[in-house]
């Protein structure tokens, strides 16, 4: 049979923004319910008399009705225009529609987790139920956090449009930061069984992607960030085992390393290099096409890695950016070097790195390299104190036996 | 001989993601156009919830509201020999996946 020329996953999201921008926020539960009774119209009728010519239009079309049945039945409201009776499918007001959408999802009133579960359930059109295999928590969890959300986003009285100016600047950022968190959610759970939750990190490649292609999209920050996306998804296949452990960069099979997502990559790279704004998503990119560009662990060029770190840390300083940096001064000066550095970092922020698995990954990697094992073992039990995530756990064990 | 087939009660819809919706469509499609192929199809649609009821009292609209259960949410329509096979047909109908239940009725002989 032909192939449906119809994204429902992709409808939804288009469908309930445009509906939202149309009929307001407070609206927003109603208009899910349309959306999803649009979808079901569907599957009732197309197969008996045939796909409609622009099937994304019928849906809109139907979804709007159902919206404005639902209305008048609860007499909230009967829309008066000629517009709103015969509902009008333009494109471009549902590229803007789904642009205040994501917007509107990552509003300063959200936490990081809100944002990430309001993101997936209205945007890459997710149900509950798959968000809450994704994000290892309970349906019952998730949806009380959408709920949650939204009912923050209208008393906070968020605003259904696109900020200008200056404040679109600072928005276009959050924006960005939120994918990338949540792309950072896929690519490492915090816990749980599941190491690599493919789907979270492409469905944030793809909101990258829908962005950039976007009228406000033209933005070097997100070529870059998309850049970098696309060298940490290339890995993927090379990161977890057959036996489904972790392997570390050092230890990955580079011939599994997914050669179209590294041009890809570089293509990226390559297009952010304009503007006058360094983001730490070049900076982060640009380290991770050394790793992508490098035949080995030991042939990377740490040199330049190291010097991009020292960029990062001091532009965009974080505790974990100093413990990366520490890796790649090792690799560049040698363990003693490396130690020197950790020794300074954690000793600057003992509060926040003491309970941080990668504090004493790091530290026992380096010692192992200085040939101190019994030393490495001590802060490899320490990491190990510190992780729920099984995989890491089991990763971390494995490696308590070789020394 | 016409038989059809009464979809009743299928409430696992608004559980479902949009893409999970569209693998329904397109079991649906399937299952329609199998009815074509074979030469059976005679008519199928889906159902709006609106009811009216018309009795010798008048005139009653009731719902959407109806019970979802028992209501009729869309029909085929199909020829088949015998009652055994359109019980085999309609055992294919993608609606039992979705928390539906079927009736399969025939057209009366004379």
């Amino acid at each position: 049979m032909k192939e449906l020329e119809v994204s429902f996953r992709r409808e939804s999201s288009r469908i309930l923004a445009r509906l939202v921008a149309r009929f307001g926020i407070g609206n927003q539960d109603r208009a899910e319910d349309a959306v999803q009774s649009a979808f079901v119209k569907a599957t009732q009728s197309w197969p008996a008399s045939g796909v409609p010519q622009n099937p994304g239009a019928w849906l809109y079309v139907v979804a709007t009705h159902a919206l404005i049945d639902g209305l008048r039945r609860e007499q909230i409201y009967a829309p008066e225009s000629e517009e709103l009776a015969a509902p009008t499918f333009d494109p471009d007001a549902l590229e803007d529609a789904e642009l205040q959408m994501l917007f509107m999802c990552c509003h300063r009133s959200l936490d990081e987790a809100s944002t990430t579960c309001l993101i997936l359930h209205t945007l890459c059109g997710m149900s509950v139920a798959e968000i809450s295999a994704g994000l290892l928590s309970t349906s019952e969890a998730i949806s009380q956090r959408i709920v949650r959300a939204k009912r923050r986003l209208r008393e906070s009285g968020a605003s259904f449009s696109l900020p200008t100016g200056d404040q679109l600047f600072s928005a276009k950022d959050v924006v960005l930061r939120s994918i990338y968190l949540m792309f950072n959610e896929g690519h490492l759970a915090s816990s749980g069984s599941q190491l690599v939750r493919s789907e979270l990190c492409d469905e944030a490649i793809l909101l990258v992607e829908r962005f950039r292609a976007s009228r406000i999209g033209d933005d070097p920050a997100a070529d870059a960030l998309l850049a970098l996306l696309h060298f940490h998804r290339s890995r993927f296949p090379a990161r977890v085992a057959e036996d489904g452990s972790l392997v570390q960069l050092a230890d990955q099979d580079r011939s599994l390393w997914d050669r179209e997502r590294i041009a890809a990559g570089f293509w990226y790279l390559e297009a952010s290099l304009r503007g006058e704004i360094l983001s730490r998503y070049h900076i982060e990119a640009a380290i991770a096409g050394c790793h992508a560009r490098a035949a080995s662990f030991e042939a990377t060029d740490w040199v330049e890695v190291r010097q991009y770190f020292g960029d990062l840390v001091e532009r965009f300083p974080s505790p974990i950016a100093c413990l990366n940096e520490c890796v790649a001064i090792a690799m560049a000066e040698g363990p003693i070097a490396g130690l020197r550095r950790w020794e300074a970092v954690v000793g600057a922020d003992r509060r926040s790195l003491v309970g941080y698995v990668h504090t004493h990954t790091i530290h026992g990697w380096l010692l192992e390299r200085m040939g101190r094992p019994m030393e490495a073992r001590d802060s490899l039990n320490l990491a190990l104190a510190s992780t729920q995530n099984m995989l890491e756990r089991q990763f971390l064990t494995r490696w308590l036996d070789r020394l | 001989m016409k038989f059809v087939i009464l979809i009743k009660g299928e409430d696992k819809w608004a559980e479902l993601s949009p893409a999970q919706m569209q693998e329904g469509l397109q079991k649906y499609q399937a299952f329609a156009a199998r009815l074509r192929e074979e030469g059976r199809f005679v008519d199928a649609e889906g159902l709006d919830a609106k009811i009216v009821r018309i009795g010798a009292e008048g005139v009653a609209t009731d719902g959407p509201f109806a019970e979802a259960k028992e209501m009729i949410g869309g029909y085929y329509v199909f020829t088949a020999a015998d009652w055994d096979e359109a019980t085999a047909i309609a055992k294919d109908c993608p609606s039992l996946e979705y928390g539906g239940n079927i009736e399969l009725r025939a057209q009366m002989s004379y």
